[in-house]
């Protein structure tokens, strides 16, 4: 199945998803072992999926979708914690541990990762894929959600941080 | 997009790489593991009861108890059709994790529920079966000797405990299957 397509893929990918694929497997593993251990999982997930790769939706999109299904196979073996809330649901960002700061480094970071771990698997990744500066339509076709929804998502995690770094947020959507 | 996203959020992990195409080559991501992991539970499980209960039916054999070899062929053959079912289902785990996020969690869910769901029909069914047998088999030996009272008198307590158990599991395998099934509405009306 391997081919130089498939290696040039993933040379490609590494370049510029590389960043951003570490950022999402810290922020949904907070242990730093089973972090590293889920970013190489996703890294070698996209190798092999790159044999299959038919050019039928965009690189980023694909990387996208492998990336966030692993780590949601990895919260749905890990879901032993509390039960996820709904963004609607959610008033405040929830405030971090001594641990989670301390892991992330930065307190709006540990609050970012606090609420990601909080929310149900798809509000999850669309917070995710927001953060990433990813438009509305880009999430929605990652998501498989439809535009709409993923714009009332937007909106509400955009109030939640506006309200949480006392600066305001604007962008990010083009729904 | 303004800064506020680029400098808390993405200015992270600037210097990430991807692992090399080698060392993916040669590396058994968790899911592989945790589905290796399973075989290899499954099949020492299977190691050790299939022998005990072929064992168990071959001895009953050789002193004509052909009730009692039934009883353990009964048994033999439920846990062949449990461990045939996990393994199948295992095997036959296709995966395309470049599908939508919300695709792939509903096909995740699914599978779960479906197999939790089925749980009376492929497990408890017919361990129940090879377990009930057994019951059977001592009701009737006793019987034959001291009557059908002193049979019952001495079951009960073992039979409402197995009966129990088997409630018990059936019903949180329900539950659990049911709280997917929630979760899977969820997913759709979104």
């Amino acid at each position: 199945m391997e081919s130089k397509k498939q290696h040039s893929l993933y040379e490609e990918a590494g370049v510029i998803f590389a960043p951003a694929i570490a950022r999402l497997a810290r922020a949904m593993e907070h242990n730093p072992e089973k972090s590293r251990d889920l970013e190489q999982d996703i890294h070698c997930e996209l190798f092999r999926s790159f044999a299959r790769f038919d050019g039928r939706c965009s690189l980023k999109t694909w990387v996208y979708r492998v990336s966030h299904n692993v780590c949601a196979e990895h919260r749905l073996r890990a879901a032993r914690g509390p039960k996820p809330v709904p963004l609607d649901q959610i008033e405040h960002l929830p405030q971090p541990g001594d641990a989670e700061t301390r892991a992330a480094e930065n307190h709006a970071v540990a609050q970012a990762h606090a609420l990601i771990r909080q929310l149900p698997t798809l509000d999850a990744q669309v917070m995710l894929l927001w953060l990433e500066g990813e438009a509305g339509k880009d999430i929605a076709d990652v998501t498989g959600l439809g535009t709409a929804a993923v714009t009332t998502r937007i909106h509400r995690i955009k109030a939640l941080i506006s309200e949480a770094f006392a600066t305001p947020v604007s962008g990010g959507e083009s729904a | 997009m303004t800064d506020t996203h680029t400098t808390f959020w993405t200015g992270r992990e600037q210097d990430a790489a991807f692992s090399s195409p080698a060392a993916c080559e040669s590396r058994a991501t968790r899911f592989e593991r945790t589905i290796r992991r399973r075989n290899i539970l499954e099949y020492a499980a299977a190691a050790l009861m299939i022998p005990c209960f072929a064992g168990l039916a071959g001895v009953a054999a050789w002193h004509a108890e052909w009730m009692f070899a039934g009883a353990s062929l009964a048994c033999l053959a439920a846990i062949v059709f449990v461990v045939a079912k996990l393994m199948r289902d295992g095997a036959n785990l296709e995966r395309k994790p470049e599908v939508s996020c919300r695709d792939h969690l509903r096909i995740q869910y699914k599978r779960q529920r479906d197999l939790l769901r089925s749980v009376p029909r492929w497990y408890l069914g017919p361990l129940g079966f090879g377990i009930a047998s057994f019951f059977a088999v001592v009701v009737s030996k006793v019987a034959e000797e001291r009557g059908i009272g002193p049979a019952l008198d001495g079951i009960w307590v073992p039979l409402g405990g197995t009966i129990i158990f088997f409630l018990f599991v059936g019903l949180i395998n329900l539950w659990a299957a049911r709280m997917l099934d929630r979760q899977i509405q969820q997913l759709d009306s979104v």
